[in-house]
């Protein structure tokens, strides 16, 4: 098991290398038309083959991988803030901000959460730039993301109420900020960090699932999503089995890092 | 015809409720009395269905009620892509079109479907009355 979780780290930091190292590559241009190669199949020049309009595959592919590694992790990082402010901070203090807080958790939890950002992303405006369309999903994600963490947060918080090192920690007569700051918030680190590491494979799929749909990250700009609604058209499979590509990177990348965090961090 | 898109759906929701279920049989197995129920000779299939399913039944029809918002959620692409004409294309529909009336009608009638299937969970795994 050990093993296995070793090698899901190794391939995990290997996916991150390659697609970050293929930005600074000029031959991995994902916006560049070879308007010679229009749909074409694979082949040395064009690894993945292009699509219909001769751009290259395998630059797209890389590209879209970065901004998915890229920008999930930050969002995770918002949606772990949140979770702090809304669910242990609240369960910290208890009594009526404690019981208000869990009536929000169970109300956007009771939401169905693809649902849910599907609305929010509707909402904001849909012909932005491209730059402008993947800061826009992933913030939704990193905002809207902060359910599921903020209720375990607020049930440790609250056992953490009355543990003696708080008790201790109160009769020296310590700030409350500096009491959460010092004091609660190193005990809740390992749960936070495995929230964390919970979060970024989900918003990798969430933003892949948004792309599909077309409300995710803009033309022509790619990312993983906008890859996969190529593989739409399963007649031009059989000819080009390299389509597929996308689908085994979505793959790789949300099992290796859900392989590579340890079970005991998650599920303790 | 779109029973294969239904298949999608449930292969989205089973992996996420497998690991709760596989747990509480788990732990309902380890209780004292499949134990007696063991010794005193019950075949296997018995035992799961007089003496393990009733002690899991409220978790299992909470799981139940929970799994229809992730079903929810996961019919939107499945039904998106499949061309089915459910509640799921229509959110899509609405959310490319930016209909917030429509999305606002459909978000509160599926919000009453998940909570309404919660409370039908709850009021279903109540304990049964004996009679005095």
């Amino acid at each position: 098991m050990k093993r296995l979780r070793v090698a899901a780290a190794i391939l995990a930091c290997f996916l991150v290398l390659i697609s970050v190292a293929g930005g600074f590559v000029p031959r991995f241009d994902y916006s560049r038309q070879d308007r010679e190669h229009v749909s074409s199949g694979a082949c040395s020049r064009h690894w993945l083959g292009t699509d219909d309009l001769g751009r290259d595959r395998f630059a797209r592919l890389l590209c879209g991988t970065r901004i998915s590694i890229l920008l999930a992790p930050p969002a995770a990082m918002v949606s772990m803030l949140l979770a702090f402010a809304i669910g242990a901070v609240p369960g910290f203090a208890g009594g009526f901000a404690e019981r208000t807080a869990k009536t929000v958790i169970d109300l956007v939890l009771s939401i169905p959460w693809l649902f849910l950002l599907l609305i929010v992303r509707a909402m904001l405006p849909l012909n932005t730039s491209p730059g402008t369309s993947v800061t826009i999903t992933f913030l939704v994600l990193g905002l809207l993301g902060w359910a599921a963490p903020a209720r375990i947060l607020l049930a440790r918080a609250r056992s953490m109420r009355q543990a003696e090192f708080i008790i201790l920690a109160r009769s020296t007569g310590i700030a409350p900020f500096r009491l959460l700051w010092r004091h609660v918030m190193p005990n809740l680190r390992p749960v936070l960090l495995a929230q964390f590491w919970i979060s970024v494979p989900v918003f990798i799929l969430s933003e892949a699932n948004l792309s599909i749909l077309g409300l995710g990250v803009a033309e022509p700009l790619p990312s993983l999503g906008r890859l996969l609604r190529e593989l739409e058209t399963v007649l031009s499979l059989r000819a080009d089995i390299w389509r597929f590509t996308p689908l085994v990177m979505l793959v790789l990348i949300v099992s290796s890092l859900q392989i590579a965090v340890s079970e005991r961090e998650v599920y303790s | 015809m779109n029973q294969p898109a239904y298949l999608v759906i449930a292969l989205i929701v089973y992996p996420k409720v497998h690991r709760y279920l596989s747990n509480l049989v788990e732990a309902a197995r380890g209780m004292p009395h499949i134990l007696t129920a063991r010794a005193k000779g019950a075949s296997e299939s018995r035992m799961f269905l007089w003496h393990v399913v009733p002690v899991i039944r409220r978790e299992v029809l909470a799981l139940a009620g929970v799994s229809i918002g992730i079903a929810i959620s996961a019919a939107i692409p499945v039904e998106a892509l499949c061309g089915i004409p459910g509640i799921g294309q229509l959110t899509w529909q609405a959310a490319l079109g930016r209909d917030l009336p429509l999305l606002n009608n459909v978000a509160m009638l599926v919000i009453g479907c998940v909570v309404l299937a919660n409370s039908g969970a709850d009021l279903l795994g109540e304990e049964p009355r004996r009679p005095a």
